[in-house]
C-alpha cells in the first residue's frame, strides 16, 4: 500500500498542479470522453497508460479478458452491458475499442480450464468467449494457440457489441465505430484489427 | 507513470490515441523494459482496485501506479454485487474471484468518486419508470444507498446528498465484497484487507473510510490509512 500512497502524493505534488484546471473544468462540466475502451483487468494493460490519455478522454471498462456478453436485457446485473449502454446512450462516445492483450490469464483459463479454486464465477464469465477455444485448438504451437484465442475473443466481443440494438443503430448511422486491438505485453506493440481482412496489423 | 499529461494535440480523437501510444512507447516502454520482462511470466499485483468507468478517475493516474501494480475492475459507479454463484456471466464477481483466489492480492480497494453519474442515476431513478435496458438494474445493486438517502429528513442541498450517497455506495460495495466466502475467509485470517477510498476530483483529494461504516477522512502525508475491514497487513520491505 505504501507505494500507492507515495504515488498519490506524487499526483498531489506534480499531476494535480499541472492538471488542476482540467480537473476543475471536468468537475464543473461533466465528462465528455471521445472513446470507450474495454480492456482486461490485468495489471500490465492500463489503457490510460498505453494511450497516454489525459483525464476525461477515455471511458473505461476493465474485466477479465476484456469480454462483452451478447445483449440480454433480463434484469440481471450486467456490469459491462450497463457501461456500454451508458457510454453509447448517455455519453454518446464516437468509438468503442476492445483491447485484448498477450499473456492473458483469462484466455489461458479458457484454453486450459479454470482452476477448481476459482470455479464460482471465472468459468461462467470466460465462457462468453467459448468460441475462441476452437481457434486455439487449431494451432499446434502453444504460443500461437494463446494468441489465436486472444484475437478470436476480441472478434467475438465486437460481434456481441453489434447485438445491442442501439450500438448497431449508432454504427449504421456512422455515429459510432467499433475497433479491435491487441497489446503485446512483451513487445509494447499494439496490433489493430483490420475490418476488411479480419487480421491484425501493427498500429 | 503519467506524472505529466501531454498537451492535447490538434486533430481527431483517434490521432490523439495513436500519438499517445507513441509517447507510451518512448516514455514507458523503452525505460521500463526490464519491468515488462519480469512481468512476462505472469502478473503478481498485490492490490486490486474496483473503480468507476468514469473518464476522470483512472486509478493508475491517481495512485501513480506502474505496470504490474494494480489489478483493475472498472464498471459504472464502482459497484460490487453480492455473492450469487449462479453460473451466469458476472464480470465483476469473476474479476474478484480471479484477483483474490488466483492472483492472491493482499488488498482490495473500492474507489468511489465525486460527481459520479452512476450514483446520480441511482438517486434519480424514479422508482419504477425504467429508462435503460441495463444501467437501471446495475445501479440497483446499491439500492440500500437510495433507501438510506430517501430516509434522510434533511434540508441538505442535492450536492451534499450526492456526495454522501457516493461515499455510502463505497461502503455498500465493501459490505457486498464481504459476502464472498473466499473474501471473508481471507479477511478473517489476515491475508486480505478491504479499503474504501473516495476521490474528490474537483479538489484532487483522496479520502479513506476508517471502518466499515465510515467516516471518510482525508489521506495525507504520514501513515497509510488503516483498512476499513481486516488487519493492516505489514508491508514487505521495499
Ligand atoms: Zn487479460
Ligand atoms: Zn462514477
Amino acid at each position: 500500500m505504501g507505494p500507492l500512497l507515495d504515488g498519490y502524493r506524487k499526483f498531489r505534488e506534480e499531476t494535480w498542479p499541472q492538471q488542476r484546471a482540467r480537473f476543475e473544468e471536468l468537475a464543473a462540466q461533466g465528462q465528455k470522453p471521445h472513446t470507450m475502451v474495454i480492456a482486461c483487468s490485468d495489471s500490465r494493460v492500463d489503457p490510460q497508460m498505453i494511450f497516454s490519455a489525459g483525464p476525461g478522454e477515455l471511458f473505461v471498462v476493465r474485466n477479465v479478458a476484456n469480454l462483452v456478453p451478447p445483449y440480454m436485457p433480463d434484469a440481471a446485473f450486467h456490469g459491462t452491458s450497463a457501461a456500454v449502454e451508458f457510454a453509447v446512450r448517455v455519453l454518446g462516445v464516437g468509438r468503442i475499442v476492445v483491447m485484448g492483450h498477450a499473456l492473458c490469464g483469462g484466455i489461458r483459463a479458457l484454453i486450459e480450464g479454470t482452476p477448481d479454486a476459482a470455479a464460482d464465477f471465472v468459468a461462467g464469465w470466460i465462457g462468453i468467449a467459448q468460441g475462441a477455444r476452437a481457434a486455439a485448438l487449431r494451432c499446434d504451437d502453444p504460443v500461437a494457440a494463446q494468441e489465436a484465442a486472444e484475437q478470436e475473443a476480441i472478434r467475438i466481443s465486437l460481434a456481441n457489441l453489434m447485438t445491442f440494438p442501439w450500438v448497431a443503430e449508432a454504427v449504421a448511422s456512422g455515429a459510432l465505430r467499433l475497433r479491435g486491438a491487441h497489446f503485446g505485453v512483451a513487445t509494447g506493440r499494439l496490433m489493430v484489427l483490420d475490418g476488411a481482412t479480419g487480421g491484425f496489423t501493427p498500429a | 507513470m503519467a506524472t505529466a499529461f501531454p498537451p492535447r494535440s490538434r486533430g481527431g480523437a483517434l490521432r490523439r490515441l495513436v500519438d499517445g501510444f507513441d509517447r507510451f512507447r518512448d516514455q514507458h516502454f523503452e525505460h521500463d523494459h526490464e519491468l515488462y520482462d519480469t512481468l512476462l511470466d505472469g502478473q503478481r499485483p498485490e492490490v486490486m482496485v474496483i473503480a468507476c468507468s468514469d473518464s476522470r478517475t483512472d486509478p493508475a493516474i491517481i495512485c501513480g501506479a506502474e505496470p504490474g501494480e494494480l489489478f483493475v475492475v472498472r464498471n459504472v459507479a464502482a459497484l460490487v454485487p453480492t455473492y450469487e454463484p449462479d453460473h451466469r456471466p458476472r464480470g465483476t464477481s469473476a474479476a474478484i474471484e480471479f484477483g483474490v483466489v488466483a492472483l492472491g492480492v493482499r488488498h482490495v480497494i473500492v474507489l468511489g468518486h465525486s460527481f459520479c453519474a452512476g450514483v446520480r442515476c441511482l438517486l434519480e431513478h424514479d422508482h419504477g419508470g425504467r429508462r435503460f435496458d441495463f444501467v437501471s438494474d446495475w445501479v440497483g445493486i446499491a439500492s440500500e444507498v437510495r433507501d438510506e438517502m430517501d430516509g434522510l429528513v434533511t434540508e441538505a442541498e442535492r450536492p451534499v446528498i450526492a456526495r454522501r450517497a457516493e461515499q455510502a455506495a463505497v461502503l455498500a460495495s465493501l459490505r457486498h465484497l464481504h459476502t464472498y466466502p473466499f473474501v471473508a475467509e481471507r479477511v478473517a485470517d489476515g491475508r486480505l484487507s478491504l479499503h474504501g477510498w473516495y476521490f474528490h476530483f474537483g479538489w484532487g483529494l483522496l479520502q479513506a473510510a476508517e471502518g466499515p461504516d465510515g467516516p471518510f477522512r482525508q489521506v495525507d502525508r504520514g501513515m497509510p490509512p488503516a483498512p476499513a475491514m481486516g488487519r493492516a497487513v505489514a508491508e514487505p520491505p521495499a
